[in-house]
C-alpha cells in the first residue's frame, strides 16, 4: 500500500521524497562569531513572535522589550523568560538603558512606526526594522528613509514573504525562466484587510514581478465592524487590480465574502505557471515541458520562524534583503488603493505625490 | 495504430493545442535516436508523422511501418518538399548533422537538432546565422537538461537558497569505445563534443553564464587529451568543477551544492538529496523518464509546444545560440581555441 501511494505521488512529480529539511536561520560569515544586542518595541502578538524568532537565533540576545501596556509587557516577558531589567514601559528609556543596540525592531501599529524609528535613529542604532506597513504617512516614511540614508543606517520593513525559503525559491525559478516572463498574479487571500493582509501580497507581487506598480483600481468595502486593533483604525476588505511598469498585472482579492483566510497565489508566465497554497503548505511549478512539480514548503509561514530569518539576514554582513524601498512602494500601493476607491473606481497612477497621499486614513 | 494501452492515462499525454490544428512532423534519420524520438512522438496526441528520411531503405521502412509514418524518403530535401512539415527532428549521424541542419535552417523549418549540432563552435556560429536569417525556431537535443532527477535536484537545492557549486564528472571509456570500431575516427576524435557535451552543458544549465575558467589536461592516449580538470566561475557567484578521467571507467555524474544541502546524481538518472541535518531523500525519475528514454518526452514536448505557439522554448531548453556557449566551454576545456 505504502509503495503504491509512493508510486502515485512520484508520478505527479515532486521534488524528492518527503518534506525538505532546511537549516534553521543563523548568522552568516563574520557575524556568526559575534553576539548581537536587539530590542523590540511593542509587546503585542507580533512583538511576541519577534522575541520568539530572535531567541531562536544563536548569537542574538533580546536585551530590551518595551510596551506602554505593562501587563502585556510582563506577560510576554514572562513567557519569553526575559529578565525584569530588560522590560521597559517607555521606549526612550529602553533605548538609553539597553544601549548599545545592534538592531531595534518596531512592532507597534503603523501610525507609530516612523516616530519610534526616529527615536531609535537618534539614539544611534544602525539597523532599524519596522513592522509593515512602514507607516500611515507616505510623506513621513519618505523623509525617514532619507534620514536613515544620511545616518548610514539600515532600514528594513518586515514584509516577511520576501524572506521565506519558498517564495525566494519561486523568485529564483522565475529568474531562471522556468515559466518564461511572469505576466499575471492572482491572489485570493480570504476575508482580509487592506493594510494588514493585502499589503503582504502587494509587496509579493512587486517582488516577483521585479517591477514598480504603474496604476491601481480598487473596490473597497465600507467598514462596518470595529477594527480589533482599535476603533481609530480603518482597514477595509475588498479587491484591487494593479498593473506594473513591465506590463504585468496583479489581482488581489481580500473581500469579506471569501470566508476564512486561505491564501492562494497563482503566477502565470508566458510559458508556465506557479501556484502557492499557503494553507496546505505546498507550491507547484508547471513549465513548458508540461511536467507538474509539486513541492512541499521547506518551512511553515509562521511569524516567529520567518522573523528568525529576517533578523539573521539583517544582522549578517552583507545584508541580502533590505527592503526600505519596497516598504515605501507597498505603502504607496495601500494608499493608492484608498485613493482609487475615493475616485469611484478610477485608476490611480503611481508614483503618488506627498500631497495626494494625505488621505486622512489611519490603518494598523 | 498507436499503442497507448501501456500509457497510464491519456490525461498525462501532451496534446497539440486545438487552436493549432494538426501538427505535421518529419524525422530525419532512422537510427537509435530517431527511434527514441518516434517512441515519444507516438505517445503524443494530435500529431501527424508525415515522413521519415534515411539513406538506408531497410531502416526507414522498418520505422515507417512500426510507427505508422505516412511516407519514407531517401532524400531529405525531397521529403521536405513532399510533406511540408511544421516541425523536423534531426537525428542523423554526427558526421552529417551540420550538413542536414544547415539545409533545414535554410528552409526555415522549426527543428530539434540532436546533439552535437556540429563539431566546433565555428560551425555552430554558422548554424546560428542561418537560423537568424530564416527566423527559424530551433532547439538542440540535450535531453539531460530535461531529466526529472536533474530538475528535482535543482529545485530542491534552489529551495534552500542560492546554488553555491556544481561538480560534474564525465568519465569516458574511450579505449573501449575505440576497440568496438562502431564509429568513424572523426567521432572518436571529437568524443568530448559528441558525448561529454551532455555533462558540460549541465554545468551551464545549473551554473548559468561562465565568467572565468581555468583548465588543465593530460594527453595519455588521446591527442586532444583524456584527463581534464576545469575550475569555473559563474556570473551568479556559483563555482563549477569539471573532472574527466577517461579510461578510469565511464559514466556521468553531478553534485549540486547549496545552503545546507547537496544533491548527488550518480548516475544522472538517479540520486539523493543530502541535507546538512543528515536527512537523505532519494530522487526518483518520473513516469516519462521511466517509460521513454529519459528526458526525451519532456524535451520533445517543450519543443513541439514552442512550435505550436511560435515562441522560443524557455529554460531548461537550449537553442543553437545557447549551445554555442556550451561548445565554447568544451573547446576551452579541451584547449582547442
Amino acid at each position: 500500500m505504502r509503495k503504491e501511494i509512493r508510486r502515485r505521488r512520484l508520478e505527479v512529480g515532486e521534488a524528492g521524497w518527503g518534506i525538505p529539511q532546511p537549516q534553521p536561520a543563523r548568522l552568516r560569515g563574520i557575524s556568526a562569531t559575534k553576539h548581537y544586542r536587539v530590542a523590540v518595541i511593542g509587546a503585542g502578538s507580533q512583538g511576541m513572535s519577534q522575541c520568539q524568532g530572535l531567541l531562536a537565533v544563536k548569537g542574538i540576545q533580546v536585551v530590551g522589550l518595551s510596551d506602554i501596556n505593562v501587563e502585556r509587557l510582563n506577560q510576554v516577558g514572562d513567557s519569553m523568560n526575559l529578565a525584569s531589567n530588560t522590560r521597559f514601559s517607555d521606549a526612550n528609556e529602553m533605548l538609553r538603558k539597553a544601549a548599545p543596540l545592534d538592531m531595534v525592531s518596531i512592532a507597534t501599529t503603523a501610525p507609530h512606526h516612523v516616530a519610534l524609528g526616529r527615536l531609535a535613529l537618534t539614539s544611534g542604532v544602525k539597523r532599524i526594522l519596522l513592522e509593515k506597513p512602514i507607516d500611515v504617512s507616505l510623506r513621513e516614511a519618505r523623509a525617514f528613509r532619507e534620514e536613515c540614508i544620511r545616518a548610514n543606517t539600515l532600514l528594513a520593513v518586515n514584509y516577511s514573504r520576501r524572506w521565506t525559503l519558498d517564495y525566494r525559491a519561486i523568485n529564483r525559478c522565475i529568474s531562471r525562466g522556468f515559466i518564461g516572463e511572469p505576466r499575471s498574479i492572482f491572489v485570493t487571500v480570504g476575508k482580509g484587510e487592506l493594510g494588514m493582509h493585502a499589503s503582504h501580497y502587494f509587496d509579493l507581487c512587486h517582488y516577483l514581478f521585479n517591477s514598480n506598480p504603474a496604476w491601481v483600481v480598487s473596490n473597497l468595502e465600507p467598514v462596518r465592524e470595529r477594527n480589533p486593533r482599535g476603533a481609530t483604525f480603518e482597514d477595509p476588505s475588498g479587491f484591487c487590480l494593479f498593473t506594473f511598469e513591465n506590463g504585468a498585472r496583479a489581482y488581489i482579492d481580500f473581500s469579506s465574502d471569501l470566508g476564512p483566510k486561505d491564501p492562494f497565489v497563482a503566477i502565470k508566465g508566458t510559458h508556465g505557471r506557479i501556484t502557492v497554497d499557503e494553507q496546505r503548505m505546498f507550491w507547484t511549478l508547471q513549465s513548458r515541458s508540461q511536467r507538474l512539480w509539486s513541492i512541499p514548503f521547506a518551512e511553515p509561514l509562521k511569524s516567529s520562524t520567518l522573523f528568525s530569518r529576517v533578523a539573521a539576514d539583517l544582522l549578517s554582513r552583507p545584508p541580502v534583503t533590505a527592503t526600505e524601498e519596497s516598504g515605501l512602494v507597498a505603502l504607496e500601493m495601500v494608499i493608492g488603493s484608498h485613493l482609487a476607491q475615493r475616485r469611484s473606481g478610477h485608476q490611480v497612477t503611481f508614483p503618488i505625490t506627498n500631497e495626494d497621499s494625505e488621505i486622512g486614513v489611519t490603518f494598523p | 495504430m498507436r499503442d497507448l494501452q501501456s500509457i497510464r492515462s491519456q490525461a498525462q499525454l501532451w496534446k497539440v493545442p486545438p487552436e493549432t490544428g494538426e501538427l505535421r512532423v518529419a524525422v530525419v534519420g532512422a537510427g537509435k535516436m530517431a527511434r527514441f524520438h518516434l517512441q515519444t512522438l507516438n505517445a503524443m496526441l494530435g500529431l501527424r508523422l508525415v515522413g521519415i528520411c534515411s539513406p538506408t531503405s531497410e531502416k526507414r521502412n522498418d520505422l515507417r511501418d512500426e510507427f505508422g509514418i505516412e511516407n519514407a524518403f531517401g532524400n531529405a530535401a525531397e521529403m521536405f518538399q513532399e510533406t511540408n512539415p511544421d516541425a523536423v527532428f534531426i537525428a542523423v549521424s554526427h558526421a552529417v548533422t551540420f550538413q542536414v541542419s544547415s539545409l533545414v535552417l535554410e528552409l526555415g523549418l522549426p527543428c530539434l537538432i540532436e546533439k552535437p549540432a556540429a563539431y566546433s563552435s565555428g560551425q555552430i556560429a554558422e548554424l546560428v546565422k542561418l537560423a537568424n536569417k530564416s527566423g527559424c525556431l530551433n532547439m538542440v537535443g540535450l535531453n539531460r537538461r530535461f531529466y526529472s532527477t536533474v530538475n528535482q535536484a535543482l529545485l530542491a537545492v534552489m529551495q534552500q537558497g542560492p546554488i553555491r557549486g556544481i561538480l560534474v564528472e564525465a568519465h569516458e571509456a574511450i579505449l573501449e569505445y575505440r576497440s568496438r570500431r562502431q564509429f568513424d575516427e572523426s567521432l572518436y576524435g571529437n568524443w568530448m563534443i559528441a558525448n561529454s557535451v551532455h555533462a558540460i552543458d549541465l554545468l551551464r544549465m545549473i551554473g548559468g553564464e561562465v565568467v572565468n575558467i581555468q583548465t588543465s589536461k593530460r594527453e595519455i592516449n588521446e591527442s586532444r587529451g583524456d584527463h581534464f580538470t576545469g575550475a569555473i566561475e559563474f556570473a551568479d557567484g556559483a563555482l563549477g568543477t569539471f573532472v574527466a578521467h577517461w579510461n578510469a571507467g565511464s559514466g556521468h555524474g553531478m553534485k549540486i551544492y547549496g545552503e545546507g544541502i547537496v544533491a548527488e546524481l550518480y548516475p544522472l538518472e538517479e540520486g539523493f538529496l543530502r541535507y546538512a541535518s543528515g536527512r537523505v531523500i532519494k530522487l526518483h525519475p518520473d513516469w516519462t523518464d521511466r517509460k521513454f528514454k529519459a528526458g526525451l518526452y519532456a524535451q520533445d514536448t517543450a519543443f513541439l509546444q514552442s512550435v505550436c505557439d511560435g515562441t522560443r522554448s524557455p529554460f531548461p531548453a537550449s537553442d543553437l545560440k545557447d549551445n554555442f556557449k556550451t561548445m565554447c566551454l568544451i573547446e576551452q576545456i579541451q584547449g582547442r581555441n
